[in-house]
């Protein structure tokens, strides 16, 4: 059995609005592996929303268990909660949501920035663990040994002294999202569809265990929407992660492997996505899909301010 | 807090550099005042310092009146010439070295010539001018003759002998005081301004027997002639021999009047030390006080920061919720707010020191009274690190609350926030 990334049990979250309360989650279990590609709609006022916050770290549930990387986050205080979410959480929001005045790379090295050396022992964490997952029974991902652990963060330490290490981590970043020559670049000065890059690299810097996105083509005309969602399905298969849409747009939601379908707080229906057939398996659709392995993706063409060179990778779709 | 934070409040400020500077201005304004307003109290409390130590430091004045703390009803039997004329007894064993005396001062016109000065008549003993270390200009002082005989003499401040003879000499000459002829033996080198107003250079300087016979006939009910103090010059200014100056002093006063033991004195004994103690406790006070004036202007640009602060909060809601979702804690959000308003209130308080200690140079320079010398100022160590320091913490107190506001954002809602 693989090894699940989300494991949530009968959450509910209850709002009172005056004199009436509202159910906006009546509890909904969720498990979502890792390497899942899961969309999450319904209509507004479905708990869709309510239901990103939570997995999202950035709310409790009133009630109910949840699971994120093993870790138990439903009853974490403030701060705990925004240790995970720098830790096991990368964001793509609608609307973007970079800081103003803000260059590209500091962007993403911002996460980098709050988390200090924990990041890097995350992902120390997360290689050691895999190279032992074969091992694993059950779903609980065991934590490292304390002196395992201490090893990890003293070398992380060592090596992220001066913040070049975490310089060279938001570059790589962005060169994974095929932002190589905008680092320097401020928010005013990208494209809606560079913008939102940049958000996927900051989202990345961390390696996260699961990428949440909002509507990440909400605001964007359909062709850079297009190519949004080539970089994130591409994201998925190359590299494993997990990414969870919440949105209300049916073409999305069905480019993934399962859609969980969700009404007046619950879930009412889940369905396979197009990518079903693949996402037990992910690299072999990487193979699939992009032949060339190439995380090089390209720019977006209606964006005029860029003049990429035209090695482009070929993008088969399904 | 690291150089990273300081680089993000630094950034955050320059975005909105006109806000900036206007909010630094009040933190300016306020802090150069304080500045300005404490360095005139203490350019005052040194001016006066150094005078009194320049009357010398081994000079025990005594007057009439009660020591603090004294409940005692009794009538204060007055200081006399002849109680002055007592503590001559200490000068064998060397106890003390001289003992000088000085009637009550009159303000009256003295004339000579056609010329007059308003001058400040004092009757005095004849070791009045070495025991307050004056000195002559030329001339004489006035002697013991003089005194004996109730001679009519005088010495005369440099300021008098200005006004009087600006050209001929002085000495010998005849001035007019009331009904009194005195001939001039004697003139002052000039002093400067005293510390209390009273400028030896203002005064007229007779035998105490003289303006006790001409002047004032007063007598007190014992029958000696009243004096204001007694100044008594020892023979250094070790602490031993001011003490063992001071009992003795009292011994043979109390035994003169009358004191029974279980009364307080009916005169005071003060030391220069305490005098000087005394003058700049007084003084610093002033200065505080000149201080906490200004620093409500100090207090109008902390209240400007905050203001600031909270509109800058609210203007970033957004941008706080970004950061949260990224994994900002409270801590975080909490230091880079309070950051920014430190950078401003210690930024302005590095200028406002700078303003301050120009406009208190200004002030220096401008000509009061007629020895066209400024007020003295003096910007202190201590008025700079006071200043910093009352701008930081105005920074961090006004900076608190807008910051912890900002902490304190439900990260959904500062997201969501337009």
């Amino acid at each position: 059995m693989r090894e699940s990334v989300i494991e949530t049990t009968d959450l509910r979250k209850t709002y009172v609005m005056g004199d009436s309360e509202i159910h906006a989650l009546d509890g909904v279990s969720l498990h979502v592996e890792r390497g899942e590609l899961l969309a999450i709609t319904g209509p507004s006022g479905s708990g869709k929303s309510t239901l990103m916050n939570i997995l999202g770290c950035l709310d409790r549930p009133d009630a109910g268990d949840y699971l994120l990387d093993g870790e138990d986050v439903a009853t974490l205080d403030d701060n705990r909660l925004a240790e995970i979410r720098n830790r096991k959480i990368g964001f793509v929001f609608q609307s973007f949501n970079l800081l103003p005045r803000v260059s590209a790379l500091e962007q993403v090295e911002l996460p980098l920035l709050y988390g200090g050396g924990n990041t890097r022992s995350h992902s120390a964490k997360r290689s050691y663990q895999g190279t032992e997952s074969t091992l694993r029974t059950g779903n609980k991902t065991p934590e490292l040994s304390g002196a395992q652990q201490r090893v990890a963060v003293a070398r992380d330490l060592l090596l992220q002294r001066g913040g070049a290490e975490w310089r060279n981590r938001a570059r790589e970043a962005l060169v994974a999202v095929g932002l190589e020559d905008r680092m320097s670049h401020k928010p005013t000065e990208l494209s809606g569809g560079q913008q939102q890059r940049v958000a996927i690299a900051r989202a990345l810097v961390t390696d996260p265990a699961i990428i949440l996105a909002d509507e990440p083509t909400g605001n964007l005309d359909s062709r850079t929407s297009e190519e949004l969602m080539a970089l994130l399905l591409r994201l998925n298969a190359d590299r494993g992660i997990t990414v969870v849409f919440i949105t209300h747009e049916e073409e999305i939601a069905r480019r993934t492997n399962r859609i969980i379908r969700m009404r007046d707080g619950r879930v009412a229906a889940e369905e396979r996505g197009e990518m079903s057939g693949s996402a037990l398996s992910p690299v072999g659709a990487e193979a699939d899909r992009a032949p060339s392995g190439s995380l090089r993706r390209a720019e977006p063409s209606s964006d005029q301010r860029t003049a990429r060179p035209a090695s482009r990778p070929d993008e088969a779709k399904p | 807090m690291n150089f990273a934070t300081l680089k993000v409040a630094i950034s955050a400020l320059a975005a909105n550099k006109l806000r900036t500077s206007l909010t630094l201005l009040g933190m300016i304004i306020g802090v150069a005042s304080v500045t300005a307003l404490m360095s005139i109290g203490r350019g005052v409390e040194r001016q006066i310092t150094t005078e009194l130590q320049a009357a010398g430091t081994n000079v025990l004045f005594i007057f009439s009146g009660r020591p603090g703390g004294s409940d005692s009803d009794d009538p204060i039997v007055p200081l006399t010439y002849e109680d002055a004329l007592a503590l001559e007894e200490l000068k064998w064993d060397g106890t003390v070295i001289e003992i000088a005396a000085e009637g009550s001062s009159r303000s009256m016109a003295v004339v000579a010539q056609g010329r007059d000065s308003q001058a400040s008549i004092r009757g005095v003993t004849a070791s009045y001018i070495s025991v307050n270390n004056y000195e002559l200009a030329y001339g004489q002082p006035l002697t013991e003759t003089d005194l004996n005989s109730r001679a009519l003499v005088a010495v005369l401040g440099s300021n008098v002998a200005a006004d009087l003879f600006p050209i001929d000499d002085p000495i010998d000459q005849n001035i007019r005081a009331e009904n009194l002829r005195l001939r001039v033996i004697g003139v002052l080198e000039e002093q400067g301004s005293g510390a209390f107003g009273q400028s030896a250079d203002d005064m007229v300087l007779i035998p105490i027997t003289t303006a006790h016979a001409r002047l004032s006939r007063f007598v007190t009910a014992r029958g000696g002639q009243p004096i204001n103090t007694i100044s008594v010059e020892l023979p250094d200014e070790r602490e031993e021999t001011i003490d063992v100056g001071a009992a003795g002093i009292r011994q043979i006063l109390r035994e003169r009047h009358e004191i029974p033991e279980e009364e307080d004195d009916d005169f005071i004994i003060m030391s220069p030390k305490d005098l000087i103690e005394a003058v700049s406790a007084a003084l610093g006070v002033f200065t505080l006080f000149l201080g906490a004036i200004a620093g409500i202007s100090l207090l109008v640009g902390g209240i400007g920061i905050m203001n600031i602060m909270l509109v800058s909060v609210t203007e970033r809601t957004r941008e706080i919720g970004i950061r949260k979702a990224v994994g900002a804690k409270r801590r975080d959000i909490l230091i880079q707010f309070l950051v920014e308003s430190v950078v401003v209130s210690v930024l302005g308080g590095l200028l406002g020191i700078l303003l301050g200690a120009l406009i208190s140079f200004g002030i220096a320079q401008i000509p009061l009274g007629d020895d066209g010398e400024g007020l003295q100022t003096a910007v202190t160590l201590d008025i700079v690190l006071l200043a910093v320091s009352v701008a930081a913490s105005v920074g961090i107190f006004f900076g608190i609350y807008p910051a912890n506001r900002a902490a304190r954002l439900d990260p959904i809602q500062a997201l969501r926030y337009e």
